[in-house]
């Protein structure tokens, strides 16, 4: 439950901030403000990402390069948290590429897209509530497809996994021979 | 207040609320002794079959008094849990590292427990490692249980690198905190009186195989099956 509402808490905060940035390359803002944005934006999209990326079902270890976050592994949510400025350089340097890569690319598709809506003369303004519902939709189906990814490839990965584990067949009955045995060694 | 400034504020709460969270790895519970959460008797079967390895365990409280911290606490949730020994400077390669594909319990609100905010160390190749992986099923509605009942969970699990290893069985109680939630991350263990070692590793119970205990049921003795 407090997985969902963060989750769904970063997406909103992505979808506002998807919209300022836009909203600033429309304008021609502060090519530092932008640059802050896109990092901010990165950061939390490769947290976020470690959140919708593993099947929580089946717990960790399953899928190395999707199950901690776009696009590289890494295990930032899997150390405790007080302790995670203790965290092996690997972690940090692996989570310092994803974000990189991130702001890379949402980055490109940012100004791509605020390049190609002001071509069509569409202004995003920032009251502009219909852009930031479109936009969190596209974030809550990114995030749905990715879960369905990273199941994918655990059964591919792990074929078999799902099949059930054959039990006794006295299991059934509540007074199961193993605890008769125990019964007989208390007495 | 600008639309970047909420956006802001937000992230800042946002942070601040997971953190919290995050750090919270226990509860405290009111006082209970041992013999009043802990089973009766237990069995724990490790093998593997034609698809991956497994682990089964069952469990029993003969009587209500065994187990009446669990069942006067609304919002008790228990973990009997399973740990391969992986302590690999001391020669020690997990049989089992993870939950994976299918499991099952008939113990009252099951779920597969997370190792979110176990103690990782770097191990071979720079990984993050674990000494011990726990693969647990837990009762996240634990007042329901009954005795006199025996109980069952069992779960695939991922190999780790070894061909055979050690587990060790503990019993944990915890609570839901939320109360009401009953999914794993909202089952916490309790501050005190938890983590009752049922077969210990000093036991050298060597998996795969099957063994089980009784825990002052009369007396505390554990063996092969």
């Amino acid at each position: 439950m407090f997985t969902l509402f963060f989750i769904i808490l970063f997406l909103i905060v992505l979808a506002f901030l998807a919209i300022k940035i836009m909203q600033t390359l429309q304008a021609r803002g502060s090519v530092l403000k932008v640059l802050m944005l896109i990092i901010v934006f990165a950061t939390l999209f490769t947290v976020s990402s470690t959140s919708w990326t593993r099947d929580t079902t089946y717990n960790v270890a399953i899928v190395k390069p999707l199950e901690y976050g776009w696009p590289i592994s890494f295990y930032f949510l899997d150390h405790p948290m007080k302790e995670v400025w203790q965290a092996p350089m690997v972690v940090w340097s692996n989570f310092f590429v994803s974000v990189s890569i991130n702001a890379s690319l949402w980055g490109g598709i940012f100004f791509l897209l605020a390049v190609s809506l002001r071509k069509r003369k569409v202004v995003i303004k920032p009251s502009s509530f219909k852009y930031f519902l479109m936009t969190l939709v596209i974030f809550i189906l990114i995030m749905i497809v990715s879960i369905f990814v990273s199941k994918a490839i655990r059964v591919w990965k792990y074929p078999g996994m799902e099949n059930p584990v054959t039990l006794p067949v006295n299991f059934s009955n509540p007074s199961y021979d193993a605890v008769q045995n125990s019964t007989n060694i208390k007495l | 207040m600008s639309n970047f400034m909420r956006v802001m504020f937000v992230l800042c709460a946002t942070f601040v609320l997971g953190m919290q969270n995050a750090s919270a790895s226990s509860v405290s519970c009111t006082n209970a002794t041992d013999t009043q959460f802990v089973p009766s008797w237990g069995r724990v079967e490790v093998g593997t079959d034609q698809y991956s390895r497994y682990i089964i365990q069952y469990m029993y409280w003969d009587k209500i008094q065994r187990m009446q911290w669990l069942g006067t606490n609304g919002d008790s949730t228990f973990e009997p849990d399973a740990w391969f020994y992986n302590y690999g400077d001391q020669g020690g390669l997990a049989y089992g590292l993870a939950p994976a594909g299918y499991w099952y319990s008939d113990l009252p609100a099951p779920y597969v427990d997370t190792q979110f905010e176990d103690q990782f160390t770097v191990g071979l190749n720079q990984y993050l490692e674990l000494n011990e992986t726990a693969v647990t099923v837990g009762s996240g509605w634990a007042v329901l249980i009954n005795p006199a009942k025996v109980y069952i969970t069992v779960t695939r699990m991922t190999s780790g690198r070894g061909s055979s290893g050690w587990v060790k069985l503990s019993a944990q109680r915890g609570r839901q905190v939320p109360a009401t939630c009953m999914t794993t991350w909202c089952s916490f263990g309790c501050d005190t009186n938890n983590n009752y070692q049922t077969i210990p590793f000093a036991d050298h119970f060597t998996i795969p195989g099957c063994q089980q205990y009784n825990w002052l049921w009369d007396i505390t003795v554990r063996r092969t099956c």
